[in-house]
């Protein structure tokens, strides 16, 4: 009976255990929000769809494979099995796609390139009325597109209806018609292709010839001469536009006008380059007229003096050594096509954004702000490591590990006498009373939105759940929570003088400041006479250090928004200085006893 | 002298639409000015018309006419193609086959426009005198190609008058679109952000110099994905919920 209660005890604490360790998640085949295949938190699954106590990578029907389309032959990678046969797909348990459909080769359609299966190769080569040429051996996109455009280009010569006709294209296009190359000498009475020459060349009797208009090839930057039968010949060069010569021989892009330059604006040359900035589009009012057709390289530089390609950083001041300012980010800004495309880094910085230059190109980049493992670090080398983390190391200052706190480095403290905090002091939504990451997630009505204050209601029967709380800013700035206490003690010296010790007069007060002994160093020992300089240039430090654990402490915020909050000092449980010190010291209290602490419930005021 | 020159000038004016006023009236079949399209050809374009702006909001909200899990960005409901609740985990794909997902969305909300559509060639035709029979279910297919969307619809019509009796497919209808290349972009978008948590834009923007790729990451971990065509100013947005980041410590 005994061993009986027992085993009901344990199974009733078996089944109870998970619940006080914490929440279990579930896997929902569907979220009430209607999304499919998410570890959430009970409650949050559609009732009209599977629901399992576990992981969703261990059900038979959430499990991530890969999903192949045989039609269009693309692989999709991370995608439930369910998803999948829903979709029509075929599903493999791959998640990374390493099956022999997904293999990639390189496709090459007449004198272009793509990196695609074979299934999606056969596929194009459809469309556009070629044979498939799929190669193996190439997997490499940049050389897929070289090998493709170093195809054998020239004019293939057919006969119909007794004409000589003529069309511009690759030696095996031609060959798939029936026609055999030619070499040698070009006569006028063979059919074939003639590799390097032009459909326009006199010596090929078709009946194509030179024309003063121009075309735009698909994948192309350039600007070609067009031949009366509509096939393109060499880059528009106006001034080789009755060069026989021109009109008969191919010519590299190298070869032709304006080699090595984008030739944006220019009237006379079509040899555009994207990658020099330029792209050959249809002339306008507003892109100038060239000499002859009607296609013009027009310019995709910025007016900000910024090359096309470019990328560049840019930062709500001040930023990096820990002075971010509350709701500030980093942006990455990039020139594209004459226009400039801004790109946000992750918000609450959790992204910076970084920026290098080659001979005065630059590029940026958003990467991740690595600073979760600053305050561990006890030595300013480790601390300012670039290679592991972005921390900066201050001195005269301690992390005392044991209590969690941040103290000013006293003679009587051991090494280390500084303290590592963010470069890019993170955010924080301290804002949120839960500030958890289910907060953070979606609804279920589906929507995900923005969070904020107006917003938060609307993550009621959320189901983001399972790595811990985000961003609490209490947690992060309590590490820069400091609350010392001194104490002034006071006592009558004798100064043995008779006529005061007999009729009362007053003994010598002498004061000493009982405490922390580095604050007392900064205080003084005269309670009337407190340095209030000292201690306004320690509450500003201790508010910079406390400014750089993250959203804490006072500061100014990124739109100029500002707080007097964080440290501040009080005298008989009365503040009297802020961290900006804009408050004045009232010691009329003959005892004076100095307490500091950061005011995270202050931030409210930073959030502009 | 010029008044009599304005008098015969007049004279001849009446004259001609005398002339042209009984001509319609002996020949009714004689059509002045411009003549309308025939029926089937009506049909094709209000065909075109419905799927165009219905696959012009599919693209709009990521794929889907009336997305379900959405991200509100611009007060646009923008669909998520890849999508997970949780922090620093990959996103799970949420509509693979992504073209195939638009076309049939398409062809089942187009049901209604379609009949409709028929009815106006089916009135036209039995207003001429046309006994009209139509055979088939009055689906279509829609299928998304490069630079083109075809629209097919699987009916056969009979036209019958008196005893003559001829049977009309209605030609595929057709529309210029780059909706291809921007599924496509999207699809390898979505591929790189279920496996890495991010894509470079200006990677396809380099390859692809027509199409315009945007990113815009949000506060709680969504990004969306904006790729507009520079010619054709078709856009397809749609969000990415995929190694996201708490704010703060996850103490």
């Amino acid at each position: 009976m005994m061993v009986n209660k027992k085993i009901w005890i344990i199974g009733i604490l078996l089944v109870l255990l998970p619940f006080v360790l914490g929440q279990v998640n579930v896997c929902c085949e569907r979220t009430e929000g209607g999304a499919w295949c998410q570890n959430s938190e009970p409650g949050t699954c559609n009732s009209s769809y599977r629901e399992a106590p576990t992981s969703c990578d261990t059900t038979s029907y959430c499990k991530p494979g890969c999903c192949y389309d045989s039609l269009e032959g693309l692989c999709w990678e991370s995608t439930p099995q369910r998803v999948c046969d829903a979709s029509g797909g075929s599903w493999t348990d791959d998640p990374d796609c390493n099956i022999p459909q997904c293999n990639l080769g390189c496709c090459v359609l007449g004198d272009q390139g793509a990196l695609v299966t074979l299934t999606r190769c056969k596929q194009m080569a459809g469309f556009y009325g070629l044979n498939t040429d799929f190669r193996t051996n190439i997997v490499n996109e940049i050389e897929c597109i070289a090998i493709a455009d170093s195809q054998e280009k020239g004019a293939c010569v057919y006969e119909a209806d007794y004409q000589r006709l003529c069309k511009f294209t690759t030696r095996g296009e031609c060959s798939t018609a029936g026609l055999e190359g030619i070499d040698g000498t070009i006569t006028n009475d063979s059919t074939g292709f003639y590799a390097g020459i032009l459909c326009s060349a006199d010596e090929l009797a078709t009946n194509c010839g030179p024309s003063t208009d121009t075309i735009m090839i698909e994948g192309r930057d350039e600007i070609y001469f067009k031949d009366t039968c509509g096939n393109p010949a060499n880059i528009y060069d106006a001034a080789r536009i009755n060069d026989n010569i021109y009109w008969k021989e191919i010519y590299s892009k190298d070869e032709s006008c304006g080699a090595g330059s984008g030739n944006a604006g220019s009237q006379t040359c079509g040899n555009c380059d994207y990658f020099l900035g330029s792209i050959g589009k249809m002339a306008t009012s507003s892109t100038g007229t060239p000499t002859y057709g009607d296609y013009i390289c027009v310019g995709l530089n910025c007016k900000n003096g910024k090359q096309h390609g470019e990328s560049w950083c840019v930062k709500d001041s001040p930023s990096g050594g820990g002075k971010d300012p509350v709701g500030s980010r980093y942006y990455k800004h990039v020139c594209i096509f004459n226009e400039v495309i801004v790109e946000p880094c992750a918000d609450f910085r959790n992204e910076i954004c970084l920026e290098g230059s080659t001979n005065g190109f630059s590029e940026a980049a958003c990467r991740a702000n690595r600073w979760q493992t600053c305050l561990g670090q006890l030595e300013d080398d480790d601390c300012e490591n670039d290679d592991l983390r972005d921390c900066v190391w201050i001195g005269g200052y301690y992390y005392n590990q044991t209590t969690g706190t941040i103290y000013p480095a006293s003679p009587k403290n051991l090494t280390p006498q500084g303290v590592c905090v963010p470069e890019y002091p993170p955010g924080f939504v301290f804002w949120s009373t839960s500030g958890t990451a289910s907060s953070l997630g979606s609804t279920g009505t589906g929507e995900v939105n923005n969070f904020g204050s107006a917003s938060l209601g609307g993550f009621s029967g959320s189901s983001a759940s399972s790595s811990g709380s985000a961003g609490s800013s209490s947690s992060m700035c309590s590490a820069a929570s400091t609350s010392i206490s001194v104490e002034f003690k006071g006592k009558y010296e004798d100064i043995g003088d008779v006529v005061s010790d007999l009729f009362g007069g007053d003994d010598e007060l002498e004061w000493e400041c009982d405490g922390y002994d580095k604050f007392c160093d900064l205080m003084g020992d005269d309670p009337d006479n407190v340095n209030i300089e000292n201690l306004k240039v320690w509450a500003r430090e201790m508010n910079t250090i406390c400014a750089a654990m993250g959203d804490c402490g006072g500061g100014v915020n990124w739109q100029g928004t500002s707080t007097d909050d964080g440290f501040a000092a009080y005298s008989d449980g009365k503040r009297f200085l802020g961290s900006a010190g804009a408050e004045t010291i009232d010691t009329s209290s003959s005892t004076t006893t100095t307490t500091t602490n950061t005011d995270t419930s202050a931030l409210g005021g930073l959030t502009g | 002298m010029m008044n009599k020159r304005g008098q015969l000038a007049i004279f001849v004016i009446i004259a001609i639409v005398i002339i042209a006023v009984i001509l319609v009236l002996l020949f009714p079949r004689i059509r002045i000015g411009i003549q309308p399209a025939p029926p089937e050809v009506e049909l094709r374009n209000c065909l075109s018309e419905n799927v165009q702006g219905l696959l012009n909001t599919s693209l709009e909200n990521g794929g889907e006419l009336n997305p379900r899990l959405y991200y509100l960005y611009n007060n646009i409901t923008v669909g998520y193609v890849c999508y997970t609740t949780e922090w620093y985990v990959p996103c799970v794909m949420q509509k693979p086959l992504l073209k195939k997902h638009i076309e049939d969305e398409i062809e089942e909300a187009v049901k209604e426009e379609v009949r409709l559509c028929l009815d106006i060639m089916l009135d036209e035709f039995e207003s001429r005198g046309y006994d009209v029979d139509v055979e088939g279910d009055n689906m279509i297919d829609v299928e998304i190609i490069p630079e083109n969307v075809i629209i097919s619809l699987n009916s056969e019509i009979t036209f019958t008058k008196g005893e003559d009796s001829s049977k009309l497919t209605i030609p595929k209808a057709d529309f210029k679109s780059q909706a291809y290349k921007l599924i496509a972009i999207a699809s390898s978008i979505a591929n790189w952000e279920s496996r890495y948590g991010d894509a470079v834009p200006e990677t396809y923007m380099g390859f692809y110099p027509d199409v315009k790729v945007e990113k815009k990451k949000q506060v709680e971990g969504s990004t969306v994905y904006i790729l507009s065509h520079r010619d054709t100013n078709e856009v397809f947005n749609f969000a990415s919920r995929s190694v996201a980041w708490p704010p703060g410590y996850a103490f």
